[in-house]
């Protein structure tokens, strides 16, 4: 049995390289085509072509949390529960030939019984700058909080009343 | 694509109805990219599910919220935030029916009821985990 410790507080705010994601028509009728989709635009060959809002989990959701889970400093360990998920869009949908520069943040940590919570942001931007899709990640580390504190919910520690 | 429609507190939204089997599953992997055999292999299953058996992506039975969700919105391009808490983890198997009503009446965040699985996510390679 390994020993498990608790996440590292003070990487909250830390940045993980950046990677690229090309959307591309064929990903997206492969993905669309997974759930079962019936939007005649995921499967379009013209200019109407766009992404379905949860399209964003191919390029976020694993390999937005494979540079922290590698980070040793993090302290992050593999018994995870995928908590919570938000995709935050900017102006429009996904469409095929967005290039994207993806930016993994830790954006917080805390503890709730003998869990931790760590939220992963992935911030991702066409060539320009420009906002496209935000994801945040909830992951639910099993067993690793310390013992005697617990947060509110305004993330501040508290200690638990026995 | 609708252009206006007004959203009543208590509203429901039109129910989806999809499959949740070994063969979805494993589309799902390949098209997300996530390939944790916890998804679509029996034995690993076995050893480390919840529920002692493979077990359905999350991300899947949010895509198929977000499907019943973006089809009431008027299309993808009026869906700016899309946000889903935990639900149950659950088996795979037979159809699921997924309905939703909104009691926030606020339109921009509609309250579901899912009635599909969220599974463990193992998101580094390597050994089983407990």
């Amino acid at each position: 049995l390994e020993t498990v410790v608790a996440l590292n507080r003070d990487k909250v705010g830390s940045t993980y390289p950046s990677y690229t994601y090309e959307v591309s028509r064929e990903k997206i009728r492969e993905y669309a085509t997974a759930l079962g989709e019936t939007d005649p635009r995921y499967f379009s060959g013209g200019d109407d072509c766009v992404a379905p809002p949860t399209f964003a989990a191919c390029f976020t959701v694993t390999r937005g949390a494979a540079e922290p889970f590698a980070d040793d400093e993090l302290g992050a360990h593999p018994a995870v529960v995928h908590g919570a998920q938000r995709y935050i869009y900017g102006d429009r949908p996904l469409r095929p030939g967005d290039v994207l520069t993806c930016t993994p943040r830790i954006a917080d940590i805390s503890a709730r019984g003998a869990n931790e919570f760590l939220t992963i942001e992935v911030v991702c931007e066409d060539v320009e700058g420009h906002h496209l899709v935000t994801s945040e990640a909830t992951i639910v580390l099993l067993g690793s909080a310390p013992p005697t504190a617990t947060d509110s919910e305004d993330g501040s520690a508290q200690e638990v009343s026995a | 694509v609708n252009t206006a429609r007004s959203i009543s507190v208590g509203d429901e939204l039109t129910p989806v109805t999809a499959e949740s089997n070994l063969t979805t599953s494993v589309m799902y992997a390949g098209a997300s990219g996530d390939m944790n055999p916890l998804h679509y292999d029996p034995s690993f299953a076995a050893q480390v599910s919840p529920t002692g058996g493979i077990i359905a992506h999350g991300m899947y039975s949010m895509g198929l919220t977000s499907r019943m969700l973006t089809a009431f919105a008027g299309g993808a391009e009026r869906v700016v935030d899309r946000h889903r808490r935990r639900g149950r983890q659950g088996r795979l198997g037979g159809r699921q029916r997924l309905r939703g009503a909104d009691p926030q009446g606020d339109g921009a965040h509609p309250g579901l009821r899912p009635l599909a699985p969220w599974p463990a996510h193992r998101l580094s390679s390597g050994s089983a985990a407990g």
